[in-house]
């Protein structure tokens, strides 16, 4: 422990990670050797398009999914490859996914406050009640609503449980797979701050995955953008906003830029 | 030099369905040809449906009732945000050709010189393939070479390049400008991202609550927007500018579609409201050529 505090390692080492899936026309390679660090209390955020190889990356570092080759640890960690060992290594309480589609993954039959209990009793922890209150008061999702069923909830607030629900472990590390895709301005707004002021009162790090370049910009501290399962380019947001050096990702770039010099001062 | 007639207008269009929703509140609106129209807004804002009054579908809508003038060319085309789920799965792409072609009276074009237009393999290999095995650029591809088979004068996309990915979506946006040029067509373009309005639309109006409360040229409003919804949603969408603050947002939600019509429907939302905006909605004025706002506070400011 002690030679962490002299070299803090990363907290997130992702080291020539490949996944090749197996088709019945060959096999489709979907990473190619991604090394990606990232360090305690900083927002890595990388940048694809479909196909590009994004979700694979979300559930290999999460655990769902093996790779093929490389290695992702956690903390020094390696992070475990079957069911078995997720649960003994009870590594869910460290690294927590949050979705896109909060309707798909959120049990319709289930009240809110059902749906956060779960992974309380799978932990086997105890004061369900003032714990599940702590956690929804953090992403401002109202008590009363605890009753209420998936469906019945907005899109942002669905997103809060979803929030809600990756916190309630106490995790250290949230991977946010497309967190406010399909979500209006205006909400997408009341999330984004949420997840800054989350990471800041919570010591979180944060993987965010996206396709939206205005989001990855706002939230990230470094960026990594992610082409035919290859990162072309990495470094701070900085950087590579301003003098990008791949062409892959200066056309991804330009595409993007605006039009019209938005007003500012509004 | 005059200017062409619209290829498309409505004045004072209203939609109400039978439970007591009135998603669209007196809408007029002109779209001229080879000029793109982006109605912008968020969900709810009544936008998908006034775009359908306007295309004439409440007959396939069961309640649907549509009220005012709507005016301009009779011939129109729609496509959707999602062509995987508008294409016949069971048929091949020269087979929706085949149909659409035959719903033109006298086709000028040919399926080839569709497929050439819009960018797409023009060889019986690629038409003989049924929509699945395309991407979803090819798909909306497809889409937009059908509706041109229609010959239309004008053309409603709604959300049409939502789900595309950003390089994909930018070609068949440049595609949509150029359809414009090549054919005088009229665009209606619905849209919820800021982005794409930006990228694409010639004017822009602002949806809120059933009804548009600012109207401008796109650079115009861009740059200099007047109605204090339009600034919350610059204020709220992140970009480079946000980079070290908080984005700030818009409080509290949009009124549902069967609020009862009283003063200004985004007073409690507004951060300039004044005392005449609880009890009086506002109506919709051109300041100058081609500006038209909803606002009280904009009235006031600028002693109208």
């Amino acid at each position: 422990m002690l030679s962490e505090v002299h070299t803090p390692s990363p907290l997130l080492q992702i080291q020539g990670l490949s996944k090749v899936y197996e088709t019945p026309h060959g096999g489709l390679q979907a990473l190619d050797g991604v090394s990606i660090e990232v360090r305690k209390g900083q927002t890595y955020g990388l940048i694809g398009e479909s196909g590009s190889g994004k979700t694979t990356m979300a559930k290999i570092v999460s655990g769902i999914l093996a790779p093929s080759a490389g290695a992702v640890r956690v903390m020094g960690e390696e992070v475990p490859h079957s069911p078995r060992q997720l649960r003994r290594t009870r590594y869910f309480e460290k690294v927590q996914l949050v979705f896109q589609d909060t309707l798909g993954t959120l049990n319709p039959y289930r009240t809110i406050y059902q749906s956060l209990q779960e992974p309380l009793i799978n932990l086997g922890s105890k004061d369900h009640k003032s714990r599940i209150h702590r956690v929804i008061d953090q992403v401002s999702f109202p008590r009363g609503k605890l009753v209420s069923r998936p469906g019945e909830l907005s899109g942002g607030l669905r997103q809060r449980v979803a929030i809600a629900r990756a916190l309630i472990v106490q995790p250290c590390l949230l991977i946010l797979d497309e967190p406010v895709a399909s979500l209006d301005v205006s909400v997408q707004a009341k999330i984004l701050n949420l997840l800054q002021e989350l990471k800041k009162d919570l010591e979180l790090t944060y993987f965010l995955i996206s396709h939206d370049i205005d989001v990855v910009q706002y939230l990230s501290d470094f960026v990594g953008i992610l082409y035919k399962g290859r990162v072309v380019e990495q470094g701070s947001v900085q950087r590579i906003f301003s003098s990008a050096q791949d062409p892959y990702s200066r056309l991804l770039l330009e595409v993007h830029s605006r039009r019209y010099a938005w007003a500012q001062e509004v | 030099m005059a200017r062409p007639d619209p290829a498309l207008w409505c004045s004072n269009v209203h939609v109400r369905f039978p439970d007591g929703s009135h998603p669209v509140r007196g809408v007029s609106l002109r779209v001229y040809p080879g000029q793109v129209f982006a109605l912008i807004g968020e969900s709810g804002a009544g936008k998908t449906l006034l775009c359908r009054a306007l295309y004439g579908l409440q007959r396939f809508i069961p309640g649907m009732e549509v009220m005012g003038t709507i005016g301009g060319a009779a011939e129109k085309a729609m496509i959707f945000q999602d062509p995987g789920q508008f294409l016949n799965p069971g048929l091949s792409i020269e087979g929706h050709f085949k149909e659409f072609l035959k719903l033109s009276p006298r086709p000028s074009l040919t399926m080839e010189q569709l497929l050439r237009y819009v960018g797409l393999p023009e060889n019986r290999e690629f038409s003989r393939k049924k929509p699945r095995l395309l991407s979803g650029g090819q798909q909306q591809r497809v889409m937009i070479a059908l509706s041109l088979a229609l010959e239309p004068k004008v053309l409603f996309a709604d959300e049409a390049v939502t789900a595309l990915d950003g390089l994909t979506r930018k070609t068949v946006i440049e595609l949509l400008r150029q359809l414009c040029q090549d054919f005088g067509l009229g665009i209606i373009f619905v849209t919820h991202d800021l982005h794409v309005a930006d990228s694409l639309a010639d004017w822009v109006g602002v949806m809120y609550a059933g009804r548009i409360v600012e109207l401008q040229s796109a650079e115009n409003l861009f740059t200099q927007p007047l109605h204090p919804y339009t600034k919350g949603l610059f204020r709220s969408h992140p970009g480079p500018e946000h980079r070290n603050s908080p984005l700030i947002e818009l409080p509290g939600r949009m009124p549902p579609p069967d609020h009862e019509d009283g003063g200004c429907p985004f007073f409690d939302r507004c951060p300039e409201r004044m005392a005449v905006c609880k009890q009086h909605l506002p109506e919709m004025k051109e300041l100058s050529r081609g500006v038209s706002v909803s606002c009280h506070r904009v009235f006031q400011d600028r002693g109208y």
